[in-house]
C-alpha cells in the first residue's frame, strides 16, 4: 500500500470557529465517498480546538466504517502547538498521538 | 434613537460594576475572610478592565490594572483584606469612576493612589498574612478533570488559556478527553464536546486550581480530586466533590436557563425613552378626556360604550406607566453605606447604618433627585448628631452610634426617616444661634417645633468647628428646599439625650399632580393643590384700597399678593369679583389674584422645552380635556417674587 492513496483533501490557511462549519461540509464530502481520505494540514496557518476536535471526529468515524484516515504530513506549527498545550499528545503511544505526530503510516 | 451609543452603555455597566465593587469591599470590612467577597471584587475589577480596554477606556483599564493585580495577592491568600487595604481600593475605585465617567482626574492622583495601594500591601504582606495558610506548603497532586458546556466556544471561552494556567501552577500532565465528541456527521463544528483530565502536582491548594476557572465556574463541570489525602478523606473529598459535580450538572443547565430568562425578564430602557412613553400617555389621557366629553354628548350608544372602554384602557395604561418608572429605593441607600464608612474614619466615631424599607419603590427622577439631601442629612446625622465613642460611653449608651435609615409607603406618598440615637438637638444653642443670626428676636416665645423648624433657615449652622464634613450653614436649607422642589416636605423631631428623627415625605411621582384650575384674563393656568391654604374673594372696594400696596390682612397677618393679571400683561379688565388664591411655599405666603377658579385638574405635567427655560414663573405645562393648553404655575418662584416686591415696598414707603 502506497499510503499516499485516498481522498486526498486540504486545508490551508486559518481554520477556526469562524469557518469551521465549512471546513465540516468539506471533510464530510470526502468521507461520504467510503475511502481512504488523506489530509494536508500542511498550508494551515492557525487553527483553534474546533479543528483537532473536528479531525478527531472524523478519524472516529472512519475507524468505525474500516476506513483508512491518515494525514499526508506529521502536525507541526501551530497545530502542533494547539495539539501540545490542548493536551492531545500527552501519551506518545497511543492511537491518537500516532495520527497526529507520524504521518501516513508506510 | 436607534442603537445606543457603545460608550455610553458601557459607562452604565462600568457604572453598575464599580457599586458591585463597593459593595463587596464594604462588606469585606466586615468579613475580612470571606472568599466569595474577595472573588465578586476581584470578577468585578477583572471585568472592568476587560470592557474598559474594549471601549478604549485605556487609562481605566490600566489604572485598574494595577487594583486587580493587587487584590489579586488577596484572593490569593498572600495577603489580608485589611481594613487599610479595603480603603485604599476604595479610593482607587472613586478614581476608576471619574476616569469611566470621563471626568478630568489627573494622572498624578492615579499614581498616588497606585503607591498608596502598593505601600499597604505590601505593609499588609508583612504583617498578617491570614493563619489558616498553611505554613509550609506541601507538594499536593491532584486529579482535575473538567468539561465546557458545549456553547463555551461560541461564548468566547478559550480552552488553552486555562490549561496553560494550571500549567504554570506545577507539574502537569493533561489529557483531552474526545469520547463525549459526537460522531461525524452529528457533530456541530462549533461546539465544543471536549473534556479535559489533568493531574496537577503544586504545592498550591484546591482554591487556587478553582481560580483557574472562577470565570467559567458557574457553567462547567468541575473535578477536582486530591490525590495524595489519606484514603479515608479521598473517599470523603471525592464524595462532596461529586456532590458538588452533580450539583454543577444539575446547575448548569438551570443557570443557563436563568441567564436566558434573565435577560429576557429585564430590558434596560433609556429613562427619556420612559418619558417619551410617558408623555404619549398624558396624551392619550387627555385625548380620551376629549373622547368622553364628545361620548356624553352623544346618543349614539356604541360610541358611548367604547368611549368608556377606552377610559379605563387609559386609566390602567397610566397606572402601568407610573409602576414602570418605580425602582426600589435600595439603590439609593446603598450609595450610603461608603459615606457612612468615610465618615466613620473622618470623624474617629463607630457608626452602623441599617437601612429598613429597601424595596420601597419611587420614580426614578425622584429617587435621583433625594441622593444630595439625603447625603446631608445623613452627615448631620453622624457629625452633629452622633457623639464620640467616650461621650457616649459616658453617657452610659453603647459606643457604636446607630445611624437608620428606614422607607415606608403611605398613601401617595413615601416616607423616609434618618433616625440617629446620638445627643440630640442642643434646644438653648439653636435658640442662641438664631438670635445671633436675627433669625429671631431675642427672648421670643416660640414652640419646640418651631424652634427646630430654624435648623432650616437659610445660614444657619450650629457646629462649633467647621469641619469638611458639615457645617458649612448651607445644608440644612438646601436640603429643605431640594424636598420642596420634589413637592415633599421636611420635619425633624429630636429628644435631648437620645437623639433626633428626620422625616421626609415624598410623592411617589413626578408625573402627575392634583392642580387647581384658574383663569387669568382669557388664560388658564393650573396652582399645585398641596400648595393652595386656602380661596378669599377680593371685594372691588379692597381692590382699589390696595392698589399700589398689595397686602391684605388675613386673621390678622399681612399677606403680601400679587395680580397675575398685571404680571402675565393680560390688558383685560378685571372680573368684578376676583378671587386671591393664598399659596404657601415653607414659610412664606402669598396670595395670587386671579380672575376665576375653575375647579380641581389631575394635571399631567409636560416638561415646557428649553427654550422655556428662563420662564421662571412656570414649572411646566398640561393639556386640558378640550385639547387646550394651561401653564402650571411655581410656587416658590412667586412666593419669592412676591416676598420681594413686598420688602422693596415697605423699603420705599
Amino acid at each position: 500500500m502506497s499510503g499516499l492513496a485516498g481522498i486526498p483533501i486540504s486545508f490551508v490557511g486559518d481554520v477556526n470557529i469562524s469557518n469551521i462549519d465549512a471546513a465540516h461540509t468539506d471533510l464530510g464530502a470526502a468521507l461520504r465517498q467510503g475511502s481512504a481520505v488523506l489530509v494536508d494540514i500542511s498550508g494551515v496557518t492557525e487553527v483553534d480546538l474546533t479543528f483537532v476536535q473536528l479531525i478527531e471526529a472524523a478519524r472516529q468515524a472512519s475507524n468505525e466504517a474500516g476506513h483508512c484516515f491518515e494525514l499526508r504530513y506529521p502536525a507541526a506549527g501551530a497545530v502542533l502547538e494547539v495539539l501540545q498545550r490542548g493536551g492531545f499528545l500527552d501519551d506518545e503511544g497511543s492511537d491518537r498521538a500516532k495520527f497526529w505526530l507520524q504521518g501516513p503510516k508506510q | 434613537m436607534s442603537g445606543l451609543d457603545p460608550v455610553e452603555t458601557f459607562r452604565q455597566e462600568a457604572q453598575e460594576l464599580l457599586e458591585e465593587i463597593e459593595q463587596g469591599l464594604l462588606d469585606l470590612a466586615h468579613r475580612p475572610g470571606d472568599r466569595e467577597l474577595v472573588d465578586a471584587v476581584f470578577r468585578g475589577l477583572h471585568t472592568l478592565k476587560g470592557s474598559g480596554a474594549m471601549f478604549g477606556f485605556d487609562a481605566l483599564a490600566a489604572f485598574t490594572h494595577h487594583c486587580e493585580t493587587a487584590f489579586d495577592r488577596v484572593r490569593k491568600g498572600e495577603v489580608a483584606a485589611t481594613s487599610e487595604l479595603v480603603g485604599a481600593v476604595l479610593a482607587c475605585q472613586d478614581h476608576m469612576r471619574a476616569l469611566a465617567e470621563g471626568r478630568p482626574a489627573s494622572e498624578a492622583t492615579g499614581e498616588t493612589l497606585l503607591a498608596e495601594l502598593h505601600r499597604v500591601v505590601e505593609s499588609a504582606d508583612a504583617s498578617s498574612v491570614p493563619a489558616e495558610a498553611p505554613a509550609a506548603p506541601a507538594l499536593n497532586t491532584w486529579r482535575v478533570k473538567f468539561s465546557l458546556p458545549a456553547d463555551a466556544l461560541v461564548n468566547g471561552t478559550r480552552p488553552l488559556p486555562l490549561l496553560d494556567e494550571l500549567r504554570e501552577l506545577g507539574d502537569c500532565k493533561v489529557v483531552a478527553i474526545t469520547d463525549a465528541v459526537p460522531a461525524f456527521d452529528e457533530l456541530v463544528p462549533t461546539e465544543c464536546h471536549l473534556a479535559w483530565d489533568v493531574t496537577l502536582t503544586t504545592k498550591h491548594g484546591r482554591d487556587a486550581i478553582e481560580d483557574v476557572f472562577i470565570f467559567v465556574i458557574d457553567d462547567m463541570t468541575l473535578d477536582i480530586q486530591d490525590l495524595t489525602a489519606p484514603a479515608a478523606e479521598v473517599a470523603d473529598v471525592a464524595e462532596t466533590v461529586a456532590a458538588k459535580a452533580v450539583g454543577a450538572n444539575d446547575e448548569a443547565p438551570a443557570i443557563g436557563d436563568g441567564r436566558t430568562a434573565k435577560s429576557s425578564d429585564t430590558v434596560r430602557v433609556p429613562a427619556e425613552r420612559l418619558d417619551e412613553l410617558m408623555d404619549r400617555v398624558g396624551e392619550l389621557v387627555i385625548a380620551q378626556s376629549r373622547l368622553k366629553q364628545l361620548a356624553n354628548s352623544s346618543t349614539d350608544m356604541a360610541l358611548r360604550s367604547v368611549a368608556e372602554e377606552i377610559e379605563r384602557l387609559a386609566s390602567e395604561m397610566r397606572d402601568t406607566m407610573m409602576v414602570v418608572r418605580m425602582v426600589p429605593i435600595a439603590q439609593l441607600f446603598g450609595r450610603f453605606r461608603r459615606l457612612i464608612h468615610d465618615l466613620a474614619r473622618d470623624t474617629g466615631k463607630t457608626i452602623e447604618l441599617s437601612t429598613e424599607g429597601e424595596t420601597t419603590e419611587l420614580d426614578k427622577t425622584v429617587i435621583e433627585r433625594l441622593a444630595d439631601p439625603l447625603i446631608h442629612l445623613i452627615r448631620n446625622a453622624a457629625d452633629h448628631g452622633l457623639e464620640t465613642p467616650e461621650q457616649r460611653l459616658a453617657a452610659g449608651k453603647p459606643e457604636t452610634g446607630h445611624v437608620v435609615l428606614a422607607a415606608r409607603q403611605s398613601g401617595a406618598e413615601v416616607v423616609i426617616t434618618i433616625t440617629d440615637d446620638g445627643r440630640g438637638v442642643d434646644r438653648a444653642r439653636v435658640r442662641a444661634k438664631a438670635e445671633e443670626n436675627g433669625l429671631i428676636q431675642p427672648g421670643q416665645v416660640l414652640s419646640d417645633n418651631e424652634l427646630l423648624q430654624l435648623i432650616f433657615a437659610p445660614g444657619f449652622s450650629t457646629a462649633a468647628a467647621i469641619t469638611n464634613l458639615s457645617g458649612r450653614g448651607v445644608g440644612m436649607d438646601v436640603v429643605k428646599r431640594t424636598i420642596e422642589g420634589l413637592r415633599g416636605s421636611i420635619e425633624l423631631t429630636s429628644t435631648p439625650g437620645e437623639g433626633s428623627v428626620v422625616s421626609l415625605r415624598i410623592p411617589l411621582t413626578l408625573a402627575i399632580i392634583d392642580g387647581l384650575l384658574v383663569r387669568v384674563g382669557t388664560g388658564l393656568y393650573v396652582i399645585p393643590l398641596p400648595a393652595v391654604e386656602e380661596c378669599v374673594e377680593l371685594s372691588v372696594e379692597q381692590d382699589i384700597r390696595s392698589t399700589g400696596r398689595s397686602l391684605i390682612t388675613l386673621r390678622d397677618q399681612l399677606v403680601p399678593f400679587i395680580r397675575l393679571r398685571q404680571m402675565f400683561s393680560t390688558g383685560q379688565a378685571p372680573d368684578p369679583h376676583q378671587k386671591i388664591v393664598v399659596v404657601q411655599a415653607g414659610q412664606d405666603r402669598v396670595g395670587l389674584v386671579v380672575d376665576q377658579i375653575l375647579g380641581d385638574h389631575q394635571t399631567v405635567i409636560k416638561a415646557l422645552s428649553g427654550f422655556h427655560a428662563e420662564v421662571g414663573a412656570f414649572s411646566g405645562a398640561t393639556i386640558l380635556g378640550d385639547g387646550g393648553v394651561a401653564l402650571i404655575l411655581d410656587i416658590g418662584h412667586l412666593v419669592a417674587a412676591g416676598q420681594r416686591a413686598d420688602t422693596q415696598m415697605r423699603t420705599a414707603s
